[in-house]
């Protein structure tokens, strides 16, 4: 079953790349599918969260609130699905280490989210209703900077650090703004990070 | 150019070996591919991929592990320590070739 006529250094050196980069392409999903899917539904959710709102709780547009939050769960939904189908479309069987981490990682965001949604559950109900949208929003939001910088700390993913941080960040300014700019900023500044950080990543080492 | 590949491992310079050996090196450490998974990212059959590992297994490179899912056989495959030892090697003496090429 020697099929292999010799190699040169040079062959062997484009063949050792080759499958290198056919490797990670089926260890490692696509940026594309794991993050811009989740810019979008910010950058569009957030988008018309602001437009019926206004800067000061004047609407830009006659956009009904209830609306705006059901194009943002379902875009979520969406974003969910396409990111799901990104991980495992193409994933190789891999037993080990690895796997476990991705569980307990997954298990994270499992635990957290209704985990947060309890405790907002009991004192959301106690801010004036303007305010309500904005606290579930920022602890969410939290929650995805926390764990995409812990994330970050499991994989050595220094991209992922860089989302979590620059959310945080953006989270804190919108949260001292208060409705109406903070719908802005996380339409454009986390919208636009998670959508860019994914296109430009797309192609993967 | 070619009276100097004998010094390369002529375990891992062979297309194929090279290809698993290369794929198994991407895996981090404590990890294991599913043979299934190996063959489809490799293109190649079950047959042919299994002379390949059994070879590399018999110089210590592999290591495989029949267990069970459930009544199905599962095969695991990955680099041994002397694997991922010999694979550096083989990099680095390729390396070398190339650069002396160079000169």
């Amino acid at each position: 079953m020697e099929d292999e006529a010799r190699m040169t250094p040079e062959e062997s050196l484009s063949l050792i790349r080759q499958q290198e980069a056919a490797t990670i392409h089926r260890l490692v999903p696509n940026p594309l599918f794991t993050y811009t899917p989740w810019g979008v539904s910010w950058l569009v959710g957030y988008g018309l969260f602001f437009l019926s709102y206004g800067l000061d709780g004047t609407p830009i547009l006659p956009i009904p609130w209830g609306w705006a939050l059901a194009v943002l769960l379902a875009l979520q939904l969406l974003a969910f699905g396409v990111m799901f189908y990104g991980m495992t479309r193409s994933s190789l069987r891999v037993k080990g280490r690895s796997a476990r981490k991705s569980a307990m990682f997954g298990m994270a965001w499992g635990i957290s989210y209704p985990t947060a949604m309890a405790a907002a559950s009991r004192f959301g109900p106690l801010l004036p209703p303007a305010e309500i949208g904005l606290f579930y929003t920022c602890l969410t939001l939290v929650l995805v900077a926390v764990l995409y910088m812990a994330g970050s700390a499991v994989w050595g993913d220094q991209r992922m650090f860089f989302l979590g941080a620059w959310t945080a960040v953006v989270v804190s300014v919108g949260a001292i703004a208060g409705p109406g700019i903070a719908w802005l900023l996380f339409s454009l500044l986390l919208g636009g990070a998670f959508i860019t950080i994914g296109v430009l990543g797309r192609h993967r080492p | 150019m070619t009276a100097q590949l004998p010094d390369l491992d002529p375990v891992i310079h062979a297309q194929a070996r090279l290809r698993v050996m290369v794929t198994l090196s991407k895996l981090a450490d404590g990890d294991h591919l599913a043979f299934p998974s190996l063959k489809d990212v490799l293109g190649m059959t079950a047959g042919n991929l299994s002379v390949h590992l059994t070879k590399l297994e018999e110089a210590g490179y592999v290591e495989i592990e029949k267990t069970h899912k459930g009544r199905t056989p599962v095969t695991y495959v990955c680099l041994s320590r002397r694997g991922r030892l010999a694979f550096e090697e083989y990099n680095a003496a390729l390396r070398a070739l190339l650069d002396t090429g160079k000169d």
